[in-house]
């Protein structure tokens, strides 16, 4: 169990939530601190969404608890709700209004709404206030969503995989508006995605989630010094003495044995050396999107990858 | 905050309220065609322009109420359905509005729309009494106007059918079910009135019959109505 910080926008307690017999999320516990951007990652299917759907209280836990600015409870209340903006994978704002009416409407919802930010924004993102959000692509609804979820200048920002089959342009437009909303205002981000880099950029902690639980979490830099690949040679005809506790994947592949490794240690390092006799080895800096792959390849059970020839 | 959920409630059931309040006024219209067309073959005391107004008033507040208590149907069918089917719903449930305060918008947007669309018949149900004392009616045709246990027994329908349709909108995504459902609830409460009437042999003397189905409608609606309200509070999906 993880014990929050005392200055912690979003806590969560052994969360746990089923569909029939799929378990989405297992004991999950998360603490982010204020003015953190903590980057939500994980393979399709991992459970991020899930996670999210129940920060936001748009789906109920089956068992564990979640607190947002210390508020407890499923039915959040009006000051929280204007406290937090939320951008989705898929949009679901009203499509027979136009943006200037979904603007108006919600405009009137919050109490802290800034008409100057919103249309900044919107002179920035080139979105027409007369088009219906029918007629808007998926960027551009994007956009929109982004300007809702900003314009009210929330203190807890959430992005569920925002960027999701956007163009790269599009993306990057994004990506930027969401970095520039973190250096002024200093708010609290969770962002969800399976990009890595996306997420690289943006986060200052990682948490990785496999198979509806943390594999890993940490700083980026944490992680990078933490997991480093190493890689082992052996003689002839030798296979791996053992596999170490520490490793999270391992591949061999003819006499080239690779082990991902949380924690490294240098101690490690020459013991796995001296135990298999190795003909050579080095240790492998790994950057966020090796780290990704090597861990949820190494919670797969099943993967032919991570088993040892 | 309230203001603008009604406002967006409104609009997002504005396709059935312009058409509610267009067909309550095409009947009175067609109505008005058939008794000009009607009194081609009456007499010509009966053609007077009174006598063509009473019955244009009475005859259209009937089908004016049959309306208004289809479109309550529509109209509670289809609140809370309309935003589950494109799951703006789940748009609105991320916005600061409590479901509460969502609810009492939507309350206030069903019942509003349907009150405003029985204002048209009660007001020329009661003109058409006023006229009743001048106008030249033949045998039977003064059962046109509308009494009190009338008018109680449209409006417990009315409500009858919103309860029906409210508590089965709750649970569903589409409106199909729910507006049937509603459109159902009167005659099943009729059927529930004279089943425990048969059942405990009470005797339906006079208007007594009718005043247990009021009673029972109003009863009943409203308590499925509150069923309706409780589960769109309580449910964990938007």
């Amino acid at each position: 169990m993880i014990f929050p910080a005392e200055n912690s926008v979003i806590e969560v307690c052994d969360l746990t939530k089923r569909y029939g017999d799929n378990l989405a999320c297992d004991s999950i516990n998360l603490s982010v601190r204020q003015g953190t951007t903590f980057g939500l990652l994980g393979p399709n299917g991992a459970g991020k969404s899930t996670l999210i759907r129940m920060l936001m209280a748009l789906t109920t836990a089956d068992s564990g608890e979640i607190k947002l600015f210390g508020e407890q409870g499923s039915h959040r209340s009006s000051e929280m709700r204007c406290r937090v903006g939320y951008v989705p994978e898929l949009h679901f704002i009203y499509r027979w209004m136009t943006i200037k009416e979904v603007l108006n409407f919600v405009s009137k919802l919050y109490v802290n709404w800034d008409t100057d930010l919103a249309n900044e924004m919107l002179s920035k993102f080139e979105l027409s206030t007369k088009k219906r959000v029918s007629a808007l692509s998926k960027g551009m609804t994007a956009k929109l969503g982004l300007i809702i979820a900003l314009a009210h200048n929330p203190d807890l920002l959430i992005l569920d995989e925002p960027t999701s089959g956007l163009d790269p342009i599009i993306r990057e437009d994004f990506l930027e508006s969401v970095l520039q909303s973190h250096s002024c205002k200093g708010r609290t981000i969770l962002f969800s995605s399976h990009h890595v880099d996306d997420v690289e950029r943006v986060a200052d902690e990682v948490g990785i989630l496999v198979n509806g639980r943390f594999a890993v979490q940490g700083t980026v830099d944490e992680l990078r010094n933490r997991i480093k690949r190493i890689r082992i040679v052996l003689p002839d005809g030798k296979l791996p003495v053992r596999v170490p506790s520490e490793a999270v994947f391992q591949k061999l592949s003819r006499r080239e044995w690779i082990v991902t490794v949380d924690p490294f240690s240098d101690a490690l390092f020459e013991n796995l050396q001296s135990e298999n006799d190795a003909v050579s080895a080095d240790v492998i800096e790994l950057n966020l999107e090796e780290i990704f792959k090597d861990v949820v390849r190494g919670q797969k059970p099943q993967s032919e990858e991570a088993k040892v020839d | 905050m309230i203001r603008a959920l009604i406002r967006k409630d409104a609009r997002l059931l504005r396709f059935y309220l312009r058409s509610g309040i267009t067909a309550i006024i095409a009947c009175y219209l067609v109505c008005a065609g058939m008794v000009v067309m009607l009194s081609q073959y009456q007499d010509a005391a009966k053609q007077s322009l009174t006598s063509r107004t009473f019955f244009t008033l009475a005859v259209g507040s009937i089908y004016g109420i049959g309306i208004t208590g289809f479109f309550a149907a529509l109209l509670a069918g289809s609140i809370f359905t309309l935003e589950r089917s494109d799951r703006s719903a789940e748009f609105l449930a991320c916005l600061p509005p409590t479901r509460m305060q969502n609810l009492v918008s939507k309350l206030t947007v069903v019942l509003g729309a349907t009150t405003a669309m029985l204002a048209l018949p009660i007001i020329s149900s009661a003109v058409a009494n006023q006229m009743f004392p001048y106008v030249q009616v033949a045998p039977g045709q003064g059962n046109i106007l509308f009494g009190t246990l009338e008018w109680l027994t449209s409006v417990a329908i009315i409500v009858s059918i919103i309860g029906g349709a409210f508590a089965v909108s709750a649970w569903l995504k589409s409106n199909g079910v729910p507006i049937l459902a509603g459109l159902l609830t009167p005659l099943l409460i009729l059927g529930f009135v004279s089943m425990i009437g048969w059942l405990l042999d009470i005797p339906s003397e006079g208007n007594t019959f009718q005043i247990r189905y009021v009673t029972s409608s109003f009863v009943l609606g409203g308590a499925f109505a509150y069923m309706g309200c409780y589960w769109y509070l309580t449910r964990s999906d938007p």
